[in-house]
Protein backbone atom coordinates (compact mmCIF):
# COMPACT_ATOMS: atom_id res chain seq x y z
CA UNK A 1 0.00 0.00 0.00
CA UNK A 2 1.59 3.18 -1.14
CA UNK A 3 0.93 6.89 0.99
CA UNK A 4 0.44 9.74 -0.99
CA UNK A 5 3.79 10.85 0.18
CA UNK A 6 5.94 7.87 -1.37
CA UNK A 7 4.02 8.06 -4.52
CA UNK A 8 4.43 12.00 -4.79
CA UNK A 9 7.70 12.55 -2.44
CA UNK A 10 9.57 13.88 -4.64
CA UNK A 11 6.99 16.42 -6.18
CA UNK A 12 6.35 17.39 -2.43
CA UNK A 13 10.20 17.94 -2.81
CA UNK A 14 10.29 19.71 -5.72
CA UNK A 15 7.80 22.41 -5.17
CA UNK A 16 8.99 22.72 -1.38
CA UNK A 17 12.52 23.88 -3.22
CA UNK A 18 10.28 26.43 -5.73
CA UNK A 19 8.25 27.97 -2.84
CA UNK A 20 11.39 28.67 -0.70
CA UNK A 21 13.02 30.03 -4.12
CA UNK A 22 10.22 31.91 -4.69
CA UNK A 23 10.31 33.68 -1.13
CA UNK A 24 13.67 34.41 -0.91
CA UNK A 25 12.96 36.05 -4.11
CA UNK A 26 10.58 38.34 -3.16
CA UNK A 27 12.40 38.77 -0.28
CA UNK A 28 15.77 40.00 -2.48
CA UNK A 29 13.70 42.04 -4.42
CA UNK A 30 11.80 43.87 -1.92
CA UNK A 31 15.57 45.21 -0.09
CA UNK A 32 17.09 45.92 -3.75
CA UNK A 33 13.98 48.12 -3.93
CA UNK A 34 14.25 49.84 -1.03
CA UNK A 35 17.78 50.63 -1.11
CA UNK A 36 17.27 51.66 -4.22
CA UNK A 37 14.97 54.41 -3.17
CA UNK A 38 17.78 55.07 -0.50
CA UNK A 39 20.30 55.52 -3.23
CA UNK A 40 18.18 57.80 -5.30
CA UNK A 41 17.05 59.54 -2.31
CA UNK A 42 20.46 60.23 -1.07
CA UNK A 43 21.23 61.87 -4.98
CA UNK A 44 17.78 63.75 -4.23
CA UNK A 45 19.69 65.62 -1.37
CA UNK A 46 22.79 66.46 -3.50
CA UNK A 47 20.57 67.98 -6.48
CA UNK A 48 19.27 70.21 -3.60
CA UNK A 49 22.57 71.31 -2.61
CA UNK A 50 23.34 71.83 -5.94
CA UNK A 51 20.51 73.87 -6.83
CA UNK A 52 21.25 76.28 -3.67
CA UNK A 53 24.04 76.91 -4.65
CA UNK A 54 22.60 77.70 -8.52
CA UNK A 55 20.74 79.96 -6.79
CA UNK A 56 23.24 81.94 -4.60
CA UNK A 57 25.62 82.33 -7.93
CA UNK A 58 23.37 85.40 -9.18
CA UNK A 59 24.09 87.56 -5.87
CA UNK A 60 27.29 86.73 -6.01
CA UNK A 61 27.37 88.19 -9.73
CA UNK A 62 25.47 91.02 -9.16
CA UNK A 63 27.65 92.39 -6.09
CA UNK A 64 30.97 91.99 -7.78
CA UNK A 65 30.29 92.89 -11.18
CA UNK A 66 30.58 96.49 -10.79
CA UNK A 67 33.45 96.28 -9.57
CA UNK A 68 34.69 93.84 -11.93
CA UNK A 69 33.63 95.43 -15.05
CA UNK A 70 36.81 94.11 -17.04
CA UNK A 71 36.58 90.23 -16.42
CA UNK A 72 33.83 89.37 -18.96
CA UNK A 73 35.06 86.14 -20.25
CA UNK A 74 34.83 85.04 -16.33
CA UNK A 75 30.52 86.44 -16.36
CA UNK A 76 30.20 85.18 -19.75
CA UNK A 77 31.36 81.41 -18.46
CA UNK A 78 29.46 81.25 -15.45
CA UNK A 79 26.47 82.61 -17.38
CA UNK A 80 26.69 79.78 -19.66
CA UNK A 81 27.57 76.88 -16.93
CA UNK A 82 24.39 77.96 -15.04
CA UNK A 83 22.43 77.78 -18.49
CA UNK A 84 23.69 74.63 -18.69
CA UNK A 85 22.39 73.36 -15.31
CA UNK A 86 19.03 74.72 -15.74
CA UNK A 87 19.36 72.76 -19.10
CA UNK A 88 20.43 69.43 -18.00
CA UNK A 89 18.02 66.83 -17.37
CA UNK A 90 19.30 63.33 -16.51
CA UNK A 91 21.52 62.64 -14.22
CA UNK A 92 24.46 62.31 -15.70
CA UNK A 93 23.95 65.56 -17.62
CA UNK A 94 23.43 67.26 -14.12
CA UNK A 95 26.85 66.00 -12.64
CA UNK A 96 28.52 67.19 -15.73
CA UNK A 97 26.78 70.14 -15.68
CA UNK A 98 27.63 70.85 -11.76
CA UNK A 99 30.86 70.16 -12.46
CA UNK A 100 31.38 72.91 -15.28
CA UNK A 101 29.55 75.39 -12.82
CA UNK A 102 31.59 74.21 -9.86
CA UNK A 103 34.48 75.56 -12.23
CA UNK A 104 33.46 78.45 -13.41
CA UNK A 105 33.21 79.71 -10.12
CA UNK A 106 35.89 79.21 -8.80
CA UNK A 107 37.62 80.93 -11.42
CA UNK A 108 35.89 83.30 -9.98
CA UNK A 109 36.62 83.39 -6.46
CA UNK A 110 40.46 82.93 -7.36
CA UNK A 111 39.91 86.21 -9.44
CA UNK A 112 38.14 88.20 -6.72
CA UNK A 113 40.98 87.44 -4.57
CA UNK A 114 42.99 90.35 -7.22
CA UNK A 115 40.29 92.75 -5.75
CA UNK A 116 41.17 93.82 -1.82
CA UNK A 117 38.11 96.04 -2.24
CA UNK A 118 35.61 93.21 -2.73
CA UNK A 119 37.34 91.20 -0.17
CA UNK A 120 36.78 93.49 2.46
CA UNK A 121 33.30 94.16 1.67
CA UNK A 122 30.76 92.49 4.19
CA UNK A 123 28.56 91.67 0.87
CA UNK A 124 30.64 89.89 -0.63
CA UNK A 125 32.44 88.24 2.63
CA UNK A 126 28.46 87.11 4.00
CA UNK A 127 28.10 85.62 0.20
CA UNK A 128 31.39 83.86 0.08
CA UNK A 129 30.76 81.90 3.24
CA UNK A 130 27.51 80.95 2.10
CA UNK A 131 28.68 79.48 -0.89
CA UNK A 132 31.64 77.95 0.86
CA UNK A 133 28.93 76.70 3.54
CA UNK A 134 26.86 75.16 0.22
CA UNK A 135 30.39 73.87 -1.36
CA UNK A 136 30.93 71.61 2.23
CA UNK A 137 27.07 70.72 1.84
CA UNK A 138 27.82 69.31 -1.21
CA UNK A 139 30.35 67.53 -0.21
CA UNK A 140 28.78 66.45 2.72
CA UNK A 141 25.67 64.92 0.76
CA UNK A 142 28.23 63.41 -2.40
CA UNK A 143 29.71 61.74 0.30
CA UNK A 144 26.60 60.46 2.07
CA UNK A 145 25.36 59.57 -1.81
CA UNK A 146 28.89 57.26 -2.25
CA UNK A 147 28.17 55.62 1.43
CA UNK A 148 24.08 54.50 0.49
CA UNK A 149 25.77 53.24 -3.37
CA UNK A 150 28.22 51.34 -1.40
CA UNK A 151 25.51 49.59 0.87
CA UNK A 152 23.46 49.06 -2.66
CA UNK A 153 26.45 47.84 -4.59
CA UNK A 154 27.26 45.01 -1.84
CA UNK A 155 24.00 44.05 -1.73
CA UNK A 156 23.60 43.67 -5.66
CA UNK A 157 26.86 42.33 -6.17
CA UNK A 158 27.35 39.47 -3.36
CA UNK A 159 26.50 36.08 -4.55
CA UNK A 160 23.42 34.71 -4.20
CA UNK A 161 21.99 38.03 -4.36
CA UNK A 162 23.70 39.16 -7.53
CA UNK A 163 21.52 36.17 -9.66
CA UNK A 164 18.37 37.73 -8.70
CA UNK A 165 19.19 41.27 -9.57
CA UNK A 166 20.24 40.62 -12.38
CA UNK A 167 17.00 38.78 -13.06
CA UNK A 168 15.05 41.75 -12.11
CA UNK A 169 16.99 44.28 -13.50
CA UNK A 170 18.93 45.89 -10.28
CA UNK A 171 22.46 47.22 -11.66
CA UNK A 172 25.49 48.39 -9.93
CA UNK A 173 25.16 52.41 -9.60
CA UNK A 174 28.82 54.44 -10.05
CA UNK A 175 29.92 56.97 -7.27
CA UNK A 176 31.03 60.21 -7.46
CA UNK A 177 34.48 60.99 -9.21
CA UNK A 178 36.04 63.99 -8.28
CA UNK A 179 34.99 66.44 -11.35
CA UNK A 180 38.16 66.51 -14.32
CA UNK A 181 37.83 69.86 -13.62
CA UNK A 182 38.84 70.01 -10.23
CA UNK A 183 42.26 68.24 -10.97
CA UNK A 184 43.52 70.89 -12.47
CA UNK A 185 43.76 74.34 -9.90
CA UNK A 186 42.17 77.25 -11.76
CA UNK A 187 44.84 79.70 -13.39
CA UNK A 188 44.74 83.22 -12.34
CA UNK A 189 45.13 86.02 -15.65
CA UNK A 190 47.32 88.43 -14.58
CA UNK B 1 49.18 62.97 0.80
CA UNK B 2 46.23 63.66 3.05
CA UNK B 3 45.06 61.62 5.35
CA UNK B 4 41.36 61.03 6.65
CA UNK B 5 41.75 60.66 10.60
CA UNK B 6 39.09 59.22 12.78
CA UNK B 7 38.33 61.06 15.67
CA UNK B 8 39.61 58.96 18.36
CA UNK B 9 39.18 60.41 21.32
CA UNK B 10 35.96 58.29 23.04
CA UNK B 11 32.94 60.12 24.11
CA UNK B 12 32.31 63.68 25.26
CA UNK B 13 32.80 64.25 29.07
CA UNK B 14 30.84 67.22 29.35
CA UNK B 15 29.61 70.18 26.85
CA UNK B 16 33.32 71.39 26.69
CA UNK B 17 36.25 69.08 25.95
CA UNK B 18 39.36 70.55 26.36
CA UNK B 19 41.65 68.07 24.63
CA UNK B 20 44.12 70.20 23.82
CA UNK B 21 44.73 71.60 27.51
CA UNK B 22 44.66 75.17 26.89
CA UNK B 23 41.32 76.36 29.28
CA UNK B 24 42.27 76.36 33.05
CA UNK B 25 40.12 74.36 34.89
CA UNK B 26 38.29 76.86 36.68
CA UNK B 27 37.69 78.59 32.65
CA UNK B 28 36.41 74.65 31.53
CA UNK B 29 34.02 74.94 34.52
CA UNK B 30 32.29 78.14 33.86
CA UNK B 31 32.29 77.68 30.10
CA UNK B 32 30.74 74.51 31.28
CA UNK B 33 27.81 75.87 33.45
CA UNK B 34 27.32 78.36 30.88
CA UNK B 35 26.57 75.72 27.81
CA UNK B 36 24.35 73.70 30.31
CA UNK B 37 22.30 76.60 31.87
CA UNK B 38 21.79 77.19 28.18
CA UNK B 39 20.77 73.23 27.41
CA UNK B 40 18.64 73.26 30.27
CA UNK B 41 16.71 76.79 29.01
CA UNK B 42 16.35 75.68 24.98
CA UNK B 43 17.35 72.23 24.73
CA UNK B 44 19.99 73.35 22.68
CA UNK B 45 23.48 72.10 22.71
CA UNK B 46 26.33 73.48 22.34
CA UNK B 47 29.85 71.51 22.41
CA UNK B 48 33.01 73.03 22.02
CA UNK B 49 36.29 70.80 21.60
CA UNK B 50 39.93 71.51 21.44
CA UNK B 51 42.50 69.06 19.98
CA UNK B 52 46.19 69.27 19.52
CA UNK B 53 46.56 68.35 15.84
CA UNK B 54 44.14 66.65 13.44
CA UNK B 55 46.64 64.46 12.08
CA UNK B 56 46.68 66.05 8.42
CA UNK B 57 42.73 65.60 7.98
CA UNK B 58 40.54 68.53 6.87
CA UNK B 59 39.01 70.86 9.54
CA UNK B 60 35.22 70.05 7.59
CA UNK B 61 36.03 66.32 7.54
CA UNK B 62 36.91 66.39 10.79
CA UNK B 63 34.29 68.44 12.20
CA UNK B 64 31.60 66.25 10.27
CA UNK B 65 32.66 62.91 11.68
CA UNK B 66 32.79 64.23 15.38
CA UNK B 67 29.57 65.80 15.05
CA UNK B 68 27.96 62.52 13.66
CA UNK B 69 30.03 60.37 16.12
CA UNK B 70 28.95 62.48 18.96
CA UNK B 71 25.11 63.08 17.73
CA UNK B 72 25.77 66.54 18.94
CA UNK B 73 21.41 68.44 19.57
CA UNK B 74 18.50 66.56 20.61
CA UNK B 75 17.54 63.90 17.85
CA UNK B 76 14.25 65.50 16.89
CA UNK B 77 15.35 68.62 16.49
CA UNK B 78 18.44 68.76 15.56
CA UNK B 79 19.72 71.29 17.33
CA UNK B 80 23.42 71.00 17.79
CA UNK B 81 26.55 73.39 17.11
CA UNK B 82 29.92 71.99 18.07
CA UNK B 83 32.75 74.41 17.84
CA UNK B 84 36.39 73.12 17.11
CA UNK B 85 39.46 74.51 17.54
CA UNK B 86 43.15 72.74 16.46
CA UNK B 87 45.79 74.46 18.32
CA UNK B 88 48.17 72.83 16.24
CA UNK B 89 46.71 73.56 12.74
CA UNK B 90 45.53 76.88 13.77
CA UNK B 91 42.09 76.23 12.46
CA UNK B 92 38.84 76.40 13.62
CA UNK B 93 35.23 75.48 12.70
CA UNK B 94 31.42 76.03 13.54
CA UNK B 95 29.84 72.90 12.22
CA UNK B 96 25.86 73.73 12.80
CA UNK B 97 23.52 71.01 13.16
CA UNK B 98 20.35 70.95 10.74
CA UNK B 99 18.09 72.60 13.41
CA UNK B 100 19.53 75.23 13.60
CA UNK B 101 20.61 76.55 10.39
CA UNK B 102 18.04 79.32 10.03
CA UNK B 103 19.37 81.52 12.99
CA UNK B 104 23.03 80.03 13.08
CA UNK B 105 23.62 80.64 9.12
CA UNK B 106 27.09 80.07 6.86
CA UNK B 107 27.34 83.87 6.99
CA UNK B 108 26.82 84.50 10.58
CA UNK B 109 29.26 81.66 11.62
CA UNK B 110 32.14 83.31 9.34
CA UNK B 111 31.24 86.01 11.08
CA UNK B 112 31.88 84.88 14.53
CA UNK B 113 35.08 83.20 13.34
CA UNK B 114 35.85 86.70 12.09
CA UNK B 115 35.12 89.03 14.50
CA UNK B 116 35.21 86.44 18.10
CA UNK B 117 37.45 84.16 17.40
CA UNK B 118 40.34 85.20 15.35
CA UNK B 119 41.52 88.18 16.87
CA UNK B 120 41.97 86.34 19.84
CA UNK B 121 43.69 83.13 19.00
CA UNK B 122 45.89 85.80 17.22
CA UNK B 123 46.75 86.61 20.94
CA UNK B 124 46.63 83.39 22.49
CA UNK B 125 43.93 83.94 23.95
CA UNK B 126 41.59 81.25 23.62
CA UNK B 127 39.45 81.44 26.75
CA UNK B 128 38.54 84.90 25.41
CA UNK B 129 37.76 83.95 21.85
CA UNK B 130 35.84 80.71 22.83
CA UNK B 131 33.77 82.68 25.83
CA UNK B 132 32.46 85.90 23.41
CA UNK B 133 32.19 82.95 20.39
CA UNK B 134 29.79 81.35 22.51
CA UNK B 135 28.01 83.76 23.97
CA UNK B 136 27.22 84.85 20.46
CA UNK B 137 25.75 81.57 19.10
CA UNK B 138 23.74 81.52 22.39
CA UNK B 139 22.69 85.25 21.27
CA UNK B 140 21.20 84.10 17.97
CA UNK B 141 20.50 80.44 18.75
CA UNK B 142 18.43 81.41 22.23
CA UNK B 143 14.93 82.13 20.29
CA UNK B 144 15.27 79.11 18.05
CA UNK B 145 13.10 76.46 20.34
CA UNK B 146 10.66 78.83 23.03
CA UNK B 147 8.88 76.43 25.47
CA UNK B 148 5.70 75.36 24.64
CA UNK B 149 2.50 76.63 25.43
CA UNK B 150 1.43 74.16 28.10
CA UNK B 151 4.03 75.41 30.12
CA UNK B 152 2.29 79.29 30.27
CA UNK B 153 -1.43 77.82 30.93
CA UNK B 154 0.00 75.99 34.09
CA UNK B 155 1.52 79.16 35.61
CA UNK B 156 -1.96 80.73 34.34
CA UNK B 157 -4.22 77.40 35.92
CA UNK B 158 -2.27 78.06 39.43
CA UNK B 159 -2.89 81.78 39.56
CA UNK B 160 -6.57 80.88 39.38
CA UNK B 161 -6.06 77.97 42.23
CA UNK B 162 -4.54 80.81 44.04
CA UNK B 163 -7.57 82.94 43.32
CA UNK B 164 -10.01 80.66 43.78
CA UNK B 165 -8.52 79.82 47.00
CA UNK B 166 -7.59 83.09 48.96
CA UNK B 167 -6.33 81.39 51.87
CA UNK B 168 -3.26 81.62 51.25
CA UNK B 169 -0.43 79.65 49.63
CA UNK B 170 -0.47 76.91 51.46
CA UNK B 171 -3.26 75.30 49.58
CA UNK B 172 -1.13 76.25 46.45
CA UNK B 173 1.82 74.48 48.07
CA UNK B 174 -0.17 71.12 48.81
CA UNK B 175 -1.50 71.66 45.30
CA UNK B 176 2.25 71.41 44.16
CA UNK B 177 2.49 67.84 45.59
CA UNK B 178 -0.60 66.69 44.57
CA UNK B 179 0.07 68.19 41.11
CA UNK B 180 3.66 66.07 41.12
CA UNK B 181 1.58 62.66 41.61
CA UNK B 182 -1.59 63.48 38.90
CA UNK B 183 1.01 65.08 36.54
CA UNK B 184 3.14 61.30 36.35
CA UNK B 185 0.23 59.57 35.54
CA UNK B 186 -1.07 59.46 31.89
CA UNK B 187 -4.61 59.93 32.64
CA UNK B 188 -6.03 63.23 33.23
CA UNK B 189 -9.11 62.41 35.17
CA UNK B 190 -8.13 62.28 38.43
CA UNK B 191 -7.63 65.97 38.68
CA UNK B 192 -11.27 67.09 37.78
CA UNK B 193 -12.02 63.73 41.09
CA UNK B 194 -9.32 65.93 42.89
CA UNK B 195 -11.57 69.11 42.22
CA UNK B 196 -14.93 68.45 42.62
CA UNK B 197 -13.51 67.01 45.98
CA UNK B 198 -12.09 70.05 46.52
CA UNK B 199 -15.17 71.97 45.80
CA UNK B 200 -17.70 69.28 48.10
CA UNK B 201 -14.86 70.25 51.12
CA UNK B 202 -15.06 74.10 50.88
CA UNK B 203 -18.89 74.19 50.53
CA UNK B 204 -19.11 71.91 53.69
CA UNK B 205 -16.74 74.02 55.19
CA UNK B 206 -17.79 77.51 54.19
CA UNK B 207 -21.98 75.92 55.53
CA UNK B 208 -22.87 76.30 52.24
CA UNK B 209 -25.32 73.16 51.88
CA UNK B 210 -27.01 72.45 48.54
CA UNK B 211 -26.84 75.95 47.02
CA UNK B 212 -25.87 77.46 43.40
CA UNK B 213 -23.11 78.48 44.94
CA UNK B 214 -21.43 75.10 46.37
CA UNK B 215 -22.50 73.48 42.69
CA UNK B 216 -20.79 76.34 41.13
CA UNK B 217 -17.75 76.37 42.90
CA UNK B 218 -17.46 72.22 42.67
CA UNK B 219 -18.28 72.72 39.28
CA UNK B 220 -15.42 74.69 38.60
CA UNK B 221 -12.94 73.72 40.92
CA UNK B 222 -13.23 70.31 38.70
CA UNK B 223 -13.04 71.47 35.33
CA UNK B 224 -10.08 73.26 36.26
CA UNK B 225 -8.68 69.83 37.90
CA UNK B 226 -9.04 67.64 34.98
CA UNK B 227 -7.53 71.13 32.75
CA UNK B 228 -4.38 71.01 35.63
CA UNK B 229 -3.87 67.51 35.50
CA UNK B 230 -4.32 67.33 31.29
CA UNK B 231 -1.56 69.94 31.05
CA UNK B 232 0.52 68.43 34.21
CA UNK B 233 0.75 65.03 32.35
CA UNK B 234 1.24 66.64 29.26
CA UNK B 235 4.29 68.59 30.38
CA UNK B 236 5.45 65.64 32.03
CA UNK B 237 5.72 63.45 28.92
CA UNK B 238 7.27 65.93 27.35
CA UNK B 239 10.00 66.72 29.91
CA UNK B 240 10.78 62.82 29.96
CA UNK B 241 11.23 62.61 26.74
CA UNK B 242 13.34 64.81 26.15
CA UNK B 243 15.04 63.30 29.12
CA UNK B 244 14.69 65.45 32.24
CA UNK B 245 12.08 66.34 35.04
CA UNK B 246 9.58 69.42 34.77
CA UNK B 247 10.63 72.36 36.70
CA UNK B 248 6.96 72.15 38.90
CA UNK B 249 8.46 68.35 40.18
CA UNK B 250 9.63 69.14 43.34
CA UNK B 251 11.06 64.98 43.56
CA UNK B 252 13.96 65.67 41.51
CA UNK B 253 14.96 68.79 41.23
CA UNK B 254 17.56 68.76 38.43
CA UNK B 255 18.50 72.56 38.09
CA UNK B 256 20.74 71.87 40.96
CA UNK B 257 22.99 69.52 39.01
CA UNK B 258 24.42 72.03 37.34
CA UNK B 259 26.54 73.92 39.97
CA UNK B 260 29.83 72.34 40.53
CA UNK B 261 28.48 68.67 40.04
CA UNK B 262 30.18 67.87 36.21
CA UNK B 263 28.24 64.40 36.86
CA UNK B 264 25.20 65.47 35.55
CA UNK B 265 26.33 65.22 31.93
CA UNK B 266 24.44 62.02 30.14
CA UNK B 267 25.68 63.46 26.68
CA UNK B 268 24.72 64.75 23.49
CA UNK B 269 20.76 63.48 22.06
CA UNK B 270 21.92 62.17 18.64
CA UNK B 271 21.02 64.74 16.80
CA UNK B 272 22.76 65.31 12.96
CA UNK B 273 24.25 68.01 10.64
CA UNK B 274 24.68 68.51 6.82
CA UNK B 275 27.92 70.40 6.74
CA UNK B 276 26.54 74.28 7.79
CA UNK B 277 28.72 76.18 9.55
CA UNK B 278 31.77 78.14 8.33
CA UNK B 279 36.00 77.39 8.70
CA UNK B 280 38.44 79.29 9.52
CA UNK B 281 42.24 79.77 10.54
CA UNK B 282 44.47 81.85 12.26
Amino acid sequence: MQTIFSRFGKLFVVLGVLVLVGVWAVTSYNSFVAMNESVDNQWAQVETQYQRRFDLIPNLVAVVEGVMKQETAIFTAIANARQGYAGARTTDEKIAAAGELNGALSRLLVITENYPVLKSSENVQSLMSQLEGTENRISVERMRYNDTVKTYNIKVKSFPGSLFAKMFGFAPRGTFASDSAAATAPQVAL
Amino acid sequence: MVSFARPTMGGPSAYVNDFAGVLTAEQETTLNNKLATFNASTTNEIAVVTVKSMDGDYIEHYAAELFKVWGIGTKKEDNGVLLLVAVDDRQMRIEVGYGLEGTLTDAVSAQIIRDDLTPAFKQGDYYGGIDRATNSIIGVTRGEYKPEVTESLIWLTMALLVIFFQKGFIIVVIAIFVASALGQSKSWWLGGVFGVVAGVVLSVQNSLGYSPESVGTTAVLGVLGLVFDFLLSKSYAKSVSAGKSPWWSPRKSGGGGSSGGGSSFGGFGGGSSGGGGASGRW
